[in-house]
């Protein structure tokens, strides 16, 4: 077991509670950069999750750590990502420029749903928000001038500076985006308003009496949310490279909540996690499923050639079944939902934990210990 | 010292480009061809999907069991795109950065489609046949571009000039459902009565999902329409004509799309479809109107997958054989080049389903754009005419 010794106040003030830690993120950083020489077919998987990355921090500002649900955020990124293809391509500004106007505006969108909806919670603010999306969906399929209506709207290759992205710069491009948003958010929590949020996720009231503005500070975690949400619309416009309505369905909103719900509730590294499992598990399971049969028949070799090809036939016929990819995938959610309810990241800590203290992990340490107001308790 | 350098930057320089050089063209090998699709098999047009590609597959599993073509056999990787747009993404990228596949075949979605054109054709993968009738399957002319059949402004168009000439209709509507494919349907209807110089008298539009189409037939029959084109699918094909037929509204005709060309439509219960036309790409798969070649592949269908072809199914298998017949005319120096004249050489191909004549050419990438009109009788689609131009 580590024990960190402070011996100074700038400690509490880094970024990292000690050098070990920055060492690790120093690794990682250093293994990110290098990925896209690594597994270069894989690039427009990775930057697919960095972008997913990008929501689940959105999300995770809002649900996470403000306690408010939201059934639209795929309308926030639909948004970022029309209004950033109109001003990039119809209007032809730069893209920079172009970015930050997306987020501008989706912040404004974010900030006028959080309004109507402050005096709402739990179950009738995810109805609020679902409609909402239901709304900006129509927009997007009735405004043909702006987004091309149901027919779509192509997106050209990002230009920045004169210089034209392809697929490993957007690639370093979403991984800026995410490590700043990252870098911002993180600290965004540990100063006052982030305290505020926090505040008012565990209990309205006693954040109400201890001087925090409600209205100000709901209003504002929605606007940041959805800004960051406008920056990964206007990636996710290029990553997709075409725009239709149906892309920003209430689905994509579920499956946005789905995963920071997986990754872990309350932590920016749960953000990360449940973008990685939504983003990677499609493609290792359909890379397990056209390489196994092979595997098994070449284990099985060992009993003939006709039981191996025989065995590699059967498996072939049993993983290609239609739907089985999405099964699997929500076993997992069911899986995760029932056994680790603190996600990915809460498992990662237990197991952390477990080993540092080796014989002597005590289960309970993680038991919740949440107690309600009266008032608050069936909210 | 100079020489040793020389020696080894020529070496590793050799490497190095001979990956460019020494592999000739993507997803060929001296024995095997890589083909990709993508395609809805959990989703909401999961029916066309899965039969689609069950269709597809058994067709080059019966050509790589007859020897493959030219010595090499066919594999064909299909993934799931669940009907949405980023999923598509996803699995075409796979396909064409780490399946390195040689051509798309029948990748099922306009959207799910457009999405990809852009890295696939950079890539250099050409798009054989898709699952779509929308008109920028084919349009604009790009070179590895290739439909099949008629586009639904094809059929549609084809069939008012039909039901105008031949049966004097004059008051054309359109009712269509409010996405790309009722747009795409309604742009037909338009185009078509504009060259007749005619009007559309009255359109409405409903969603997918509604149910009640009470509102929409009103409205169409004050307006007095005497041919109404239906810009819908299953569904919301069956239920408004026989809201209209309830009703007692006689003295009219509804055409459907390919779209509404469906074994469900016709068999909906209580023989409510009865009269409702559309227009077709092929015979419907009922086994015993089908030809003999046609019978034995409905047949294999139905023993290897166990269960009954639908349309979706007939669509794949004539899509995996041209494609054959294009990788069997491009000889045995397969390359995209001697592919894609293949498929441009190709002339006169009739399917084993009675579709139209069709002819490709160096300027023209759509195989045939005339369908045939179809009527509900007595719970099955029965062909009425030859196929229809405009």
């Amino acid at each position: 077991m580590r024990f960190i010794f402070k011996t100074s106040y700038h400690q509490d003030l880094g970024l990292f509670q000690d050098r070990q830690e920055r060492n690790w993120y120093l690794a990682l950083a250093l293994g990110l950069l290098l990925t896209p020489f690594v597994l270069p077919a894989y690039l427009g998987d990775l930057s697919l999750m960095l972008i997913f990355g990008l929501c689940g921090v959105s999300l995770m500002v809002l649900v996470g750590y403000t306690g408010l649900v939201s059934l639209g955020h795929a309308a926030f990124l639909g948004i970022g990502a029309y209004t950033h293809v109109y001003f990039s391509q119809d209007l032809a500004l730069p893209w920079v420029a172009s970015v930050m106007l997306a987020a501008a505006v989706t912040a404004i969108a974010g900030a006028l749903v959080g309004l109507p909806v402050l005096r709402l919670s739990g179950l009738y603010l995810a109805i609020a928000t679902l409609a909402f999306a239901l709304i900006i969906q129509e927009i997007f399929s009735r405004w043909d001038s702006v987004t091309g209506g149901i027919k779509g709207k192509a997106v050209e290759r990002a230009v920045i500076f004169g210089y034209a992205i392809h697929e490993v710069t957007f690639y370093f491009l979403c991984l800026g985006f995410l490590l700043a948003v990252l870098w911002f958010t993180r600290n965004l929590l540990r100063a006052p308003a982030g305290r505020a949020l926090i505040a008012i996720r565990d209990s309205e009231l006693a954040a109400q009496s201890m001087g925090v503005n409600l209205t100000f500070y709901k209003t504002f975690a929605f606007a940041y949310s959805a800004a960051i949400m406008g920056f990964a619309g206007a990636l996710f416009a290029h990553e997709v490279g075409f725009l239709a309505p149906d892309i920003f369905t209430a689905l994509l909103s579920i499956q946005f909540l789905l995963m920071v719900v997986v990754g872990g509730l309350g932590s920016l590294h749960g953000a990360v996690f449940g973008a990685m499992f939504t983003a990677l598990l499609p493609v290792v399971i359909s890379s397990v499923r056209d390489s196994l049969p092979d595997w098994l028949g070449w284990a099985f070799g060992f009993f003939g050639t006709d039981a191996s090809s025989a065995i590699s036939a059967a498996v072939d016929r049993i993983v290609k079944q239609p739907g089985l990819e999405p099964g699997i995938l929500g076993l997992m959610l069911v899986l995760f939902i029932l056994f680790e309810p603190r996600g990915i990241y809460g498992r990662w800590l237990k197991i952390r934990l477990y080993f540092s203290q080796f014989p002597l992990y005590q289960r309970p340490t993680f038991t919740q210990k949440k107690s309600y107001m009266k008032s608050e308790r069936f909210r | 010292m100079t020489r040793f350098l020389a020696v080894t930057t020529t070496i590793v320089l050799a490497v190095l480009t001979g990956t460019a050089f020494g592999e000739e063209t993507r997803g060929v090998t001296s024995n095997e061809i890589v083909l990709g699709m993508h395609t809805d098999l959990s989703g909401p047009a999961a029916t066309y999907g899965v039969s689609s590609s069950n269709a597809v597959k058994m067709r080059f599993d019966e050509a790589n069991a007859n020897g493959g073509i030219h010595g090499r056999k066919i594999k064909l990787i299909v993934e799931d795109t669940q009907y949405q747009v980023p999923r598509a993404v996803q699995a075409g990228t796979k396909l064409i950065n780490r399946d390195r596949i040689f051509a798309m075949i029948a990748a099922l979605g306009t959207p799910m489609n457009n999405a990809l054109f852009k890295d696939q054709f950079e890539a250099g993968v050409p798009n054989l046949f898709p699952l779509s009738a929308a008109r920028s399957m084919y349009l604009p002319f790009h070179r590895l571009k290739f439909v099949g059949a008629a586009t639904y402004v094809d059929q549609v168009r084809a069939g008012i000039n039909y039901f105008v000439a031949q049966k004097g209709k004059k008051a054309i509507c359109a009712m269509y459902q409010d996405t790309d494919f009722g747009k795409e349907v309604l742009d037909g209807a338009q185009m078509q009565v504009d060259a007749l110089k005619l009007k559309l008298v009255e359109t409405t539009t409903h969603k997918p999902t509604d149910q009640d189409f009470t509102a929409q037939i009103t409205k169409l029959k004050g307006a007095g329409c005497d041919l109404v084109v239906l810009g819908t699918i299953v569904r919301d094909s069956i239920v408004p004509y026989a809201a209209a037929r309830k009703i007692g509204w006689t003295d009219v005709d509804f055409l459907g799309s390919a779209a509404a060309y469906d074994l469900f439509v016709a068999a909906a219960q209580g023989g409510v479809t009865e009269g409702l036309y559309a227009m077709g790409l092929t015979d419907m798969p009922y086994r015993d109107t089908l030809g003999p070649a046609a019978q034995s592949w409905f047949d294999r269908y139905k023993e290897r997958f166990k269960a009954e072809p639908n349309i979706g199914a007939v669509y794949g298998y004539v899509a995996a054989d041209v494609a054959a017949l294009g990788l069997d005319r491009a000889g045995p120096n397969l390359t995209l080049d001697s592919f894609i004249n293949g498929l441009e050489s190709i002339r006169s191909y009739h399917d084993i389903f009675n579709g139209p004549e069709v002819n490709y050419g160096s300027d023209k990438h759509q195989g045939a754009n005339s369908s045939f009109l179809a009527v509900v009788k007595g719970g099955r689609w029965t062909r009425l005419t030859e196929p229809l131009s405009f």
